[in-house]
């Protein structure tokens, strides 16, 4: 059973034609008169308008099949005879298919796309993350914060053992610091939002070794979508003695807040969660995971570059030099110091810190303490 | 696998011709769906996605048309531009369902119920979209399941789900603690979830199978769950397998590795068992994607011949002797391949394994099946369902 076989002559090509009711193929002949396909065979003579076929794509393997609107259809499995004689009729193909079938089309737009994917990575998730922040009214930034903060407080933080008299005069402080960095602002811009300052210390870390820190967050501060700051114990005694570092600090803290970078984090993570899935993503989800976890990390250094200059200035309408943020950088180096000199005393634990460095270098999100430094000693002069 | 010889449906019908074995062959190729795809998915970026429907028409089209079944492709009849309606629509509620869970659990929880409630329709919607835009012969194929039967087969995906979400709720009004007994209630879960899994896949298995219909052949489904029950425990035995080999291959070179690190960086018993634990960490990492990567084929390439030896109708069989072995070194190729080319390899993975799992399958009819009719073309055009199909990564597939 061969009806199919093509063979063409003066402008006919001979194909199967199925009417889609029966599976029994129908030798035809088919032509293409001005704007109709004449399509002639035994007991058939059907005329179709050349718009409202459905023309199969030019490709190396496979036969070809023409839908009709219908139900019909054309089939040739003879796909060299069908392109000749679909570029003798003057049926033109699209350029897609042309740039389908062309390796030189395929490579430039391979090229394209990879250019097109560094711009948009460089300029485009920033600008989109940006349009979306001016879209999304802040109440969404405080209902994603709250959010954090309740499971924060479920599982990571606990009650600060400051007293509350220190805690009243760090935020006062702070609240002063804030009110006259935002009197001098000239654009509402550059007006620090208003703020939650909390203290907290996180849990203890289980069986924690000598020399390692004892508890999961150690000195440090962070801030939650909408204005929810938190500065831990550890940090408080770290610092004591020059509460001008503290301002700075929770001055870079309130920085993320102002420029709402967990948001845009989020919706750029969001973005590229789609894209990288909507590219890989039927393979894999674990492999479309990966773009966007390293994608992340060069945009929160960015985020962290911004954040100090929001210290920056905050550190110097309040007359503060910004050279003071130094001492946390020596502070912090020295408190790594102590606990690696402690292991090495008690031998414990090596592969610890090993691990932590690995992570450090693969996931750079804070941009070295040397850059950052002298960013600090710069905005001084 | 069911391997018995095959006997005409009709012994009455001593007119009829014998049956005629057609034999399923792709002719799809790497390089040339690697040209497909790069150009489809730069106009899909271009234009921000909206170009997604007809890149998928696209895609269909070179696989169905490159799939033959005896010496007739397959044909795809979706229209990208109703396709593209189904597209955002699912695409929004994705998006409010993701956008909903990060601002509150509630608002999660809502977005989550409200989605668990349409995914049937929505699926049984992609069922007859997908069989009735395929056709063969020139004949449409059809999907004659009903929205309630959908409901039915989803039950089992439905029960635990449910009872997990009570018992989610009821914690968050105890203040953030369980109740008191509830903890044993959260050991036991899991293991009756997972003990629900066949006779889901079954379920759903048999709803897709037992409606799929051509002219005036429908196909059923002739297994019951314990069929399925039977290739889940042997998956958990592979994994099992997998899961001593390697183990007994981390304690090996896991002893070495942390013995070579130890003598590295200075003999101090405590460093060797620091480096030891860092190893281990890695070591159950690397187990664990072995397990997955070893039993998801097992699963798929059993499955695959289960469903399809036992998927019959009045004229037609389905013989499928898909070799788990070949499936194994062809998903671990496919693998190394996209990782190492960054990506670039994945159209011509696709094909290969559109190859392997397409022609390990050959159709039997009792009849001719140039004498196969239609029963007239019903519209069964809501592509929501089809595009909730590519968007929820759920693979509806024939």
């Amino acid at each position: 059973m061969n009806v199919g076989s093509a063979s063409s002559a003066n402008g006919a090509l001979t194909v199967a034609y199925f009417d889609g009711v029966s599976g029994r193929p129908r030798p035809v002949q088919i032509r293409v008169d001005n704007t109709l396909l004449r399509i002639d065979g035994d007991g058939l003579a059907l005329r179709v308008a050349l718009a409202d076929v459905r023309w199969p794509e030019r490709t190396r393997h496979g036969l070809r099949v023409a839908q009709l609107a219908d139900g019909g259809m054309l089939q040739a499995p003879d796909a060299l005879a069908w392109d000749a004689w679909a570029r003798g009729s003057g049926l033109n193909e699209s350029l897609v298919v042309k740039a389908q079938q062309n390796w030189r089309a395929t490579f430039a737009a391979a090229a394209v796309l990879l250019t097109m994917a560094a711009a948009s990575y460089v300029w485009g998730l920033p600008w989109l993350g940006r349009t979306a922040l001016a879209v999304l009214p802040p109440s969404a930034d405080r209902a994603l914060g709250e959010a954090a903060q309740r499971s924060l407080e479920g599982h990571l933080l606990r009650p600060s053992q400051v007293p509350a008299q220190r805690q009243q005069a760090v935020r006062a402080a702070f609240a002063n610091a804030v009110d006259r960095a935002n009197r001098r602002a000239e654009t509402p811009a550059q007006r620090l939002p208003a703020f939650e300052l909390n203290f907290a210390t996180s849990a203890p870390r289980p069986g924690a070794a000598t020399g390692t820190p004892r508890t999961q967050l150690g000195a440090n501060a962070f801030a939650l979508p909408g204005g929810i700051v938190y500065v831990t114990d550890e940090m408080l005694e770290l610092l004591q003695g020059r509460d001008d570092v503290l301002i700075g600090v929770l001055g870079h803290e309130l920085g993320h807040v102002q420029r709402r970078h967990g948001m845009r984090l989020l919706v750029q993570a969001s973005v590229l969660g789609v894209v990288s899935s909507s590219v890989w993503g039927d393979f894999s989800t674990l492999l479309a995971a990966v773009p966007v976890l390293l994608g992340q990390s060069a945009y929160s250094r960015e985020f962290e570059r911004e954040a100090d200059r929001s210290a920056i200035e905050l550190l110097r309408a309040n007359g503060l030099s910004p050279a003071s943020m130094v001492e946390l950088f020596d502070r912090l180096a020295q408190q790594r110091q102590a606990l690696q000199t402690a292991r090495a005393g008690s031998g414990a634990n090596r592969a610890d810190g090993f691990g932590a460095e690995l992570l450090g270098i693969a996931l750079a999100n804070h941009p070295a303490d040397a850059e950052r430094i002298q960013a600090f000693r710069d905005a001084a002069r | 696998m069911d391997t018995r010889p095959l006997e005409p449906a009709g012994m009455l019908g001593a007119a009829r011709p014998a049956p005629q074995t057609l034999p399923v062959r792709f002719s799809g190729s790497g390089s040339e769906y690697f040209r497909i795809w790069i150009v489809n998915l730069l106009l899909t970026l271009v234009t921000l996605g909206l170009y997604f429907p007809w890149a998928k028409v696209r895609r269909l089209r070179y696989f169905y048309g490159n799939t033959r079944i005896g010496e007739h492709p397959l044909a795809f009849h979706g229209s990208p531009s109703r396709m593209l309606r189904g597209f955002l629509l699912v695409a929004a509620l994705l998006i409010l369902y993701s956008v909903a869970g990060r601002f509150s659990p509630t608002a999660g929880a809502i977005a989550f119920l409200v989605i668990a409630a349409i995914w049937p329709a929505l699926f049984r919607a992609g069922q007859r979209f997908r069989l009735a835009n395929t056709s063969w012969r020139g004949l449409r194929f059809r999907f004659d399941g009903t929205t309630a039967g959908a409901y039915r087969a989803m039950l089992p995906l439905f029960v635990p789900g449910a009872l997990l979400f009570g018992m989610f709720a009821a914690i968050d009004a105890e203040d953030g603690r369980p109740a008191r007994g509830s903890e044993a209630w959260f050991g036991l879960l899991p293991i009756a979830l997972l003990a629900l899994v066949p006779l889901f896949w079954w379920m759903l298995k048999k709803y897709q199978h037992d409606h799929m219909a051509l002219g005036v052949n429908r196909t059923a489904l002739h297994t019951g769950p314990g069929s399925f029950y039977l290739v889940f425990f042997k998956a958990l035995g592979v994994s099992a397998m997998v899961g001593i080999a390697g183990g007994l291959g981390t304690a090996v070179v896991g002893g070495l590795g942390a013995g070579l690190l130890a003598s590295l960086r200075g003999p101090s018993l405590a460093g060797g068992l620091g480096a030891a634990t860092l190893a281990l960490i890695g070591a159950v990492l690397l187990v664990y994607l072995a397990a997955v990567a070893v039993v998801r084929p097992f699963i798929s390439a059993r499955l695959q011949n289960l469903v399809w030896n036992a998927t019959r109708s009045a004229d037609i069989r389905f013989e499928s002797v898909l070799r788990f072995r070949a499936l194994l070194w062809l998903t671990m190729k496919n693998w190394l391949l996209i990782v190492v080319t960054l990506g670039f390899y994945w159209p011509f993975a696709a094909i290969a394994m559109a190859r392997l799992r397409l022609e390990a399958v050959s159709v039997s009819s009792a009849v001719d099946p140039a004498d196969f009719e239609s029963r007239g073309r019903k519209g069964a055009d809501d592509a929501a369902g089809d595009a909730a199909g590519d968007l929820f990564g759920i693979d509806i597939g024939l």
